[in-house]
């Protein structure tokens, strides 16, 4: 993933030689197995495409109970994604440049979301951070602020599952930055601050730009750290996943219609991404 | 995955909440189950192969029971129980999820599978339960009656209105006179009591055998109680239990639903807090 998210930096001149190269076919059992895995993923697609009530469409769309959850799934997913870049970054910073003990732990803690099911991260949120929490308990107790059944608690819970994302892509870049910029820029005395603002950050901004969002997709996406956390309550938890979730169980053809926009939205995003930051062919 | 269990693996009354949330959440998302072998369609006493049975949720705690109970007489039967929402089982078996058997916990779900997919023989029902309001141990928002769940500074929990859990409790609120003021329509009554046990609602509408059962219940013995419905009669619901018309293992649902009516089903039932039929 940290290789394949990483954007080139424009250094890699000998690789571009590879595009005049004649075309490869691929041996048999590759291009099967690779027809499969293009089917794979088309499929659900195609069935969804099928399913969906093209006439009525819009008026599935414009129902109050799934612009709530748009507007809702909106604000949620955006306000995710900056709290994501806003610790992610400085993390990845750290995990990239700085060397101290116990890095590695420090680094599979703070991915484990991308591997934990989001419902255990629900679950060990509420744990945490719920009205009996080992934190929330007595923060609730001092503020009053109470994160679960709340926006609040949607926020933190699609960032929890969407920072990692950050991390990981951020702290690839790093990695992958000639240091030799930033040297060059502190022996002509920039502060540290500045060489990170100045030098730094632009040199990444691909990948930056990847990794935000990326994660802002995960986070309107996310579902079962979201329900566990923060329930499920039109017009105040119930994001678009959660609609579709209960609409699948009650009007089916508002399910289908609101997925068929996440999954266009999403497409079009990653067509997106892949045209403007990774190197196509 | 999660949600899925086996017999063998029985759940001690103290499952963890992470778990518990876990299953119950992602539930809905897996197909009843992935087995689907053919299994012989052996007549007379030697039922063998396994047998799929969907619950609504709120059986959970009472199905590993009858699972074992069943599989103690039918030793070559593996009773695979699997629950949800009923509206979520509804939509599964719609979908061709491989199930032998279906109780929800409303006979209306079993309407639309009755047309589009067939049953073998008259539905019956297995059991009774009602609703409750209920609170966790300590009470501490000090709630007393139906007519705290409009109280807009408590956390109140129902079931999503699809569910036969939120339907009955919203029918049965709307019939006292009550607006309740939720903070959450949990998917399936399962995790609403997951949620009521950590002490993360102040008080919430369930089963009357959600608030008898050991589940939920913590270490230190907390759990949730019951005050029952205070409000004239509490909204009752029944199982109703049929065989699938494409039942894949056919004979042993027959003689599983047979088992719901025996005397140890009877009592396993009664152990878990349900009424009898």
């Amino acid at each position: 993933m940290i290789n394949t998210m990483t954007p080139s930096n424009g250094t890699d001149a000998p690789g571009r030689s590879t595009r005049r190269a004649p075309r490869d076919l691929p041996p048999w059992p590759v291009a099967v197995l690779a027809a499969i895995g293009v089917v794979l993923f088309a499929l659900p697609v195609v069935g969804l495409a099928a399913r969906t009530p093209w006439t009525g469409l819009w008026t599935h769309l414009s129902s109050r109970f799934v612009v709530d959850a748009a507007v809702l799934s909106v604000v949620s997913s955006v306000a995710a994604a900056i709290v994501a870049a806003a610790v992610g970054v400085p993390l990845a910073w750290v995990l990239a440049r700085v060397p101290f003990r116990g890095r590695t732990v420090v680094r599979a803690l703070v991915t484990l979301p991308m591997v934990l099911p989001p419902v255990v991260g629900g679950a060990a949120l509420l744990f945490a951070l719920g009205r009996r929490g080992v934190v929330g308990g007595p923060l609730h107790d001092a503020t009053g602020l109470l994160l679960p059944y709340s926006i609040w608690g949607v926020i933190l819970a699609n960032a929890f599952v969407a920072t990692p994302l950050v991390i990981l892509t951020v702290e690839g870049a790093l990695r992958n930055l000639d240091r030799r910029y930033e040297a060059a820029a502190a022996t002509l005395g920039a502060s540290r601050l500045r060489v990170l603002l100045r030098v730094t950050l632009p040199m990444i901004g691909p990948a930056l730009g990847v990794a935000v969002v990326v994660a802002w997709a995960r986070a309107l996406g996310e579902f079962g750290a979201t329900v566990t956390f923060a329930g499920n309550l039109g017009g105040r938890t119930q994001t678009l996943p959660l609609a579709v979730f209960v609409a699948l169980e009650t009007d089916r053809d508002a399910a289908v219609a609101i997925s068929l926009v996440l999954v266009a939205l999403s497409l079009g995003l990653l067509i997106a991404l892949r045209d403007r930051w990774w190197p196509s062919r | 995955m999660g949600r899925f269990r086996n017999r063998k693996r029985r759940a001690e009354a103290r499952v963890g909440l992470a778990l518990v949330l876990l299953c119950v959440t992602t539930l809905p998302f897996l197909s009843a189950c992935a087995g689907g072998s053919d299994t012989t369609r052996s007549g007379g006493a030697a039922l063998a192969g396994s047998l799929h049975v969907l619950v609504a949720a709120s059986l959970l705690p009472v199905a590993e029971a009858l699972a074992d109970d069943f599989e103690r007489t039918h030793s070559n039967v593996d009773v695979l129980i699997s629950g949800a929402g009923s509206s979520a089982l509804r939509e599964q078996v719609l979908a061709g999820a491989p199930a032998d058997v279906f109780i929800p916990a409303d006979p209306v779900h079993l309407d639309v599978i009755s047309d589009e997919v067939g049953l073998v023989g008259a539905p019956v029902v297995v059991a009774r339960n009602s609703l409750v309001l209920a609170v966790p141990t300590g009470n501490e928002a000090g709630v007393t009656s139906l007519a705290d769940l409009s109280r807009p500074e408590l956390l109140i929990g129902l079931c999503a209105a699809d569910v036969p859990c939120g339907a009955h409790a919203r029918s049965g609120l709307a019939e006292a006179g009550i607006e309740p003021a939720p903070d959450t329509d949990e998917p399936n009554v399962r995790a609403l009591v997951s949620k009521l046990a950590a002490g993360e609602l102040d008080a919430a509408v369930v089963y009357a055998s959600d608030a008898s059962a050991r589940f939920g219940a913590s270490d230190d013995g907390t759990a949730i109680i019951s005050l029952g419905w205070t409000a004239g009669t509490a909204p009752r619901t029944s199982y109703v239990a049929a065989v699938l018309a494409d039942a894949p293992n056919l004979v042993a649902a027959q003689a599983f639903v047979e088992f719901l009516l025996t005397e140890t089903a009877r009592t396993a039932f009664a152990d878990h807090g349900f009424a009898a039929p």
